[in-house]
């Protein structure tokens, strides 16, 4: 990865939006997650007839 | 994202509308996924058809309201512009990004006025010519694009892609310095515009676009200045956040900037606390151990690291044990750093498709024949 993308992207993995709506009291996720099975959310969207949405991060 | 947007309640009209995938890109069990569609940098935000193709992609992380009109951007095509998008969209998703360039280039060129994803193809199209090292282009297309994008939210990443891509041509490239100048002053002029809502990470990004420039024009006096500002911003930036997780996040650029302004022993006690407060992430200790490495405190950074290596897993791994091999380098002892460099050697080796990186492997291999 160039340094190109670790300065503008991999930093770009807390966007930050603390002033706009109000997030969840308890810090959880407003939308329900299928975390790490790309089988079991592509299923899903097969059934539902509706599309991925995916988010790649990193815990780092 | 994780930390700041997806809690946000505004966002539960969309959640019927999508099935939502997270991937953790460091864990094996993603390899498949990620060797049939490759992750350039993160976050990558992907929307898939029920069939699995890819409709809409888009590299870097989004504020709640822009996150919301990527997600309200219409899967069925409307334009030919839009078509152009999708198919640029599946070639950079497949990492042919020069070609995935010239696609969103003709996407652009056949876009009605106004096109909603004008910004989003503007981005694309310079960061798809910065990965396929197409530095003058990116250059150049970005100052041409910046004029269309200006004053919204895709000025950002336009000006400061152009401005890291100017940064990087050859000092004897004709058209440098004037590329150089005009970016940066895009640059400034979207950092100092209070009616662009930028995200922490967006104003991180551009603090670093512009102190590469002021490196690459040889400007010592106004880098530093520039650093000192940007670590003094971060700090800013943690002290509002109002989670554990929040505060973390920050925990990597505020090190970086500590150590590149000569003061790493201020992040000593930001990672100490973060260590106390995420016993099981392995982020904390790998931080120290470059924190203490910077202060010359070399069995300190070694003791952090061993913490580090207990847990970490994944890619991220190979750059724990070369941070230990440049310790042990630090200190004087070259045996161990190549035993640590063959071991991580090993370990990249191990990892699976989709994971495992062959530049990678080759560029371990050659620091090791070179010790």
């Amino acid at each position: 990865m160039r340094r190109l993308a670790l300065a503008l992207l991999v930093a770009a993995s807390w966007t930050a939006d603390v002033s706009s709506a109000p997030a969840q009291a308890d810090g959880t996720s407003a939308l329900r997650f299928i975390e790490d099975d790309y089988a079991k959310a592509a299923a899903r969207a097969k059934a539902k007839n509706i599309p991925i949405f995916v988010e790649t991060w990193a815990p780092w | 994202m994780r930390a700041y947007v997806y809690t946000d309640k505004s966002l539960e009209r969309y959640a019927g509308r999508f099935v939502w995938l997270s991937i953790n890109t460091e864990d094996a069990k993603n390899a498949a996924f990620l060797k049939k569609y490759p992750i350039p940098a993160l976050p990558t935000l992907l929307v898939l058809d029920p069939q699995g193709a890819v409709t809409m992609r888009y590299v870097g992380g989004a504020t709640v309201p822009h996150l919301s009109r990527l997600l309200d951007e219409s899967p069925r095509p409307k334009v030919d512009a839009d078509k152009l998008l999708v198919t640029a969209d599946r070639l950079a998703s497949d990492a042919k990004h020069a070609d995935a360039a010239k696609a969103y280039d003709s996407a652009i060129a056949s876009a009605p006025k106004p096109w909603s994803k004008l910004g989003r193809a503007a981005e694309s199209l310079t960061f798809s010519l910065a990965m396929a090292n197409e530095d003058e282009r990116c250059a150049t297309r970005a100052l041409e694009l910046y004029s269309s994008v200006k004053g919204t939210v895709s000025s950002a990443n336009v000006a400061a892609t152009g401005l890291s891509c100017a940064a990087g041509l050859d000092e004897k490239h004709p058209k440098r310095n004037e590329l150089v100048t005009a970016l940066e002053n895009a640059t400034l002029e979207v950092f100092r515009n209070p009616k662009i809502e930028l995200s922490d990470d967006d104003r991180s990004g551009l603090y670093l676009a512009l102190i590469d420039a002021r490196e690459a024009m040889n400007d010592e006096k106004r880098k530093t200045k520039l650093q000192h500002e940007w670590a003094a911003f971060l700090d800013d930036a943690a002290a509002r956040a109002k989670t554990l997780a929040q505060r973390m996040v920050y925990d990597s650029h505020r090190l970086s900037a500590s150590i590149v302004i000569g003061a790493p022993e201020k992040a000593i006690p930001m990672l100490e606390l973060s260590e106390r407060d995420a016993p099981d992430d392995y982020n904390p200790p790998a931080r120290l151990a470059l924190a203490y490495k910077a202060m010359k405190e070399y069995d300190k950074a070694l003791a952090a690291s061993d913490r580090a290596l207990a847990k970490v897993y994944g890619p991220r791994k190979i750059l724990v044990l070369t941070t230990r091999a440049d310790i042990y380098l630090a200190k004087g002892d070259a045996k161990a750093a190549k035993e640590t460099i063959a071991q991580a050697v090993e370990y990249a080796k191990s990892l699976p498709p989709g994971q495992r990186s062959e530049a990678r492997i080759a560029g371990l291999e050659k620091r090791l024949a070179s010790m």
